[in-house]
């Protein structure tokens, strides 16, 4: 027990090291002659980032990006999840098919499509949501379906043998089982609604949105701003990543 | 068009042909239904655009993307050798240091313990976001995607590669021990083989990041590659061009995932088992 408090200790440790080493790093980039204009020092970011908050288009822009993320993660993880369960019912024949299709859908780069949806869509919501569900949908399918698949069969027969049937299957077995797979397919879900957000407001560089303040920040070469933009958001989606991904510890715990 | 589609039903009957015999006829007919499809949607597509049920300006008919590659084919075949070049140079570098990290992390619990939770959370950082900042320190030209497409891929490979080199199972080490292997016969014989199935799925995912750093880059801010033509001939409404573009893109990151399947062929069984 000691020696388990001394390891913990230890790789806190080290984790503080990495901090300390990265800030020092940072620090002295941009206090050097060399960096000093493309580089914010931290504590310079630092005060930018309480500034960030206290002015209304920043808090405006992560209110709009936030509603934009929260409506393609609404739309898009329940639509690609059903999707995946869909696909998880698919006689082998055809599975093999649609597997091969996912596949491609997968090893696609999302971005490079922007431009047919800034043709098809426009600039603004419309195509900004739809970004950041097409983001998504493959990954949420993938899993849903994994998720599916990976209940054992004895598991359903078993459960079958006992009478349970229809919606008391789904939910006495299928969910119980399915539920951490779930829980990662909507964590990996809502990462990857983040990042189709933000690019397609990047890309698009007009509308509304975090993503457009820092490619006009970009622009108009207002290093502090931006520096302090990208450590917020940095650190709010590792944040609701880790948030999710408690939640699914929580839901793992009886598997061990 | 229509000497496109003869084109490509060509293609289709040369290896239908030659693999006459009885095991090969349901892979045979498989591909030409696949082709059929390919074929019908190409079809479809053509006919909406010709018959003015979309505009031009909205999707590009594949004739159109046909024109503009005659028209500009060797403009669009170097930006996709540019892109390459790029794309290389930087999953090299991400697949070295991200492997001699993951190797150092996995070479003691106590670093495994403080760095993989620190790795992990870079996976979910949205990097797009720090490509401004990049194109502040490394400027318009080739560095600041090939830094990009590195930024994007290292993690993944660092995690996977580390996660396999841990999870090596310790029974062989003590084998190898107890046959006296020498270090570098323990890695050699061992280690290597034994992580190489979750090293490899790292490096696949990281090449498939790199890919979508690169391109992401030259879409935003560039003067070179593919993804500058595409925002270049998007802001003139060329929809021609920039389907060519995105044509081009989408084959070369389809070709780096071929690659990466097939380097990982002989893995497959440990490949589904880290996918479960």
């Amino acid at each position: 027990m000691a020696s388990e408090r001394m390891f913990r200790t230890k790789v806190l440790a080290i984790q503080v090291v990495i901090v300390v080493v990265v800030l020092g790093a940072w620090e002295l980039a941009s206090s050097s002659s060399g960096f000093s204009a493309a580089v914010s020092s931290p504590a310079r970011t630092a005060s930018q980032i309480g500034h960030l908050f206290s002015t209304g288009a920043f808090r405006g822009g992560l209110a709009s990006t936030g509603a934009e993320v929260g409506i393609a993660v609404l739309i898009g993880v329940p639509l690609s999840g059903g999707i995946g369960i869909a696909l998880a019912h698919l006689p082998s024949r055809m599975d093999r098919t649609f597997d091969s299709l996912t596949q491609l859908g997968l090893a696609t780069p999302q971005s490079v499509l922007l431009p047919i949806f800034m043709f098809i869509f426009g600039v603004g919501l419309l195509e900004i949501v739809i970004v950041g569900i097409t983001h998504l949908l493959f990954v949420v399918m993938l899993n849903t379906r994994a998720a599916v698949k990976s209940v054992p069969a004895p598991l359903i027969s078993t459960a079958r043998f006992y009478g349970t049937k229809g919606l008391s299957l789904v939910k006495r077995v299928y969910l119980p089982y399915m539920l951490p797979s779930l829980m990662q397919a909507v964590r990996f879900g809502c990462i990857f609604a983040i990042i189709g957000v933000l690019v397609a407001q990047v890309y698009a560089g007009t509308g509304g949105g975090v993503g457009v303040l820092i490619e006009n920040w970009s622009a108009s070469d207002s290093t502090a701003s931006l520096t302090a933009a990208v450590v917020i958001l940095t650190v709010l989606t590792v944040l609701i990543n880790q948030l999710l991904f408690m939640a699914e510890r929580r839901f793992t715990a009886w598997q061990k | 068009m229509v000497a496109r589609t003869t084109d490509i039903e060509s293609v289709g009957t040369g290896p239908a042909t030659s693999l006459a015999g009885v095991a090969a006829r349901p892979v045979s007919r498989r591909v030409l239904v696949r082709l059929g499809i390919v074929v019908a949607v190409l079809a479809v597509w053509q006919a909406v655009v010709t018959l003015g049920l979309v505009s031009r300006l909205v999707i590009a008919a594949p004739s159109g993307i046909v024109q503009a590659f005659i028209d500009h084919y060797a403009q669009f075949l170097s930006a996709l050798g540019t892109t390459a070049i790029q794309v290389v140079i930087g999953a090299v570098l991400a697949m070295l240091v991200g492997l001699f990290i993951g190797a150092a992390v996995a070479a003691s619990s106590l670093l495994y313990e403080a760095i993989s939770p620190i790795l992990n959370a870079a996976i979910a950082v949205p990097w797009i976001v720090l490509y401004p900042l990049f194109m502040v320190w490394f400027g318009l030209g080739a560095t600041s995607k090939v830094a990009f497409g590195f930024a994007l891929g290292v993690a993944p490979v660092a995690t996977a590669s580390a996660a396999a080199f841990r999870s090596v199972d310790k029974r062989y080490l003590t084998v190898a021990r107890a046959w006296q292997a020498s270090r570098w016969q323990t890695l050699r014989k061992v280690l290597v083989p034994a992580s190489l199935p979750g090293v490899l799925a790292g490096l696949r995912l990281g090449l498939a990041l790199v890919i979508i750093g690169v391109i992401l880059g030259q879409l935003i801010g560039s003067n070179s590659g593919l993804g500058y033509l595409i925002s270049y001939y998007r802001t003139l409404l060329d929809t021609g061009e920039v389907y060519l573009g995105i044509v081009l893109a989408l084959l070369l990151a389809y070709g780096g995932s071929v690659v990466s399947r097939f380097l990982q062929r002989d893995q497959r069984p440990a490949e589904t088992e880290l996918l479960t």
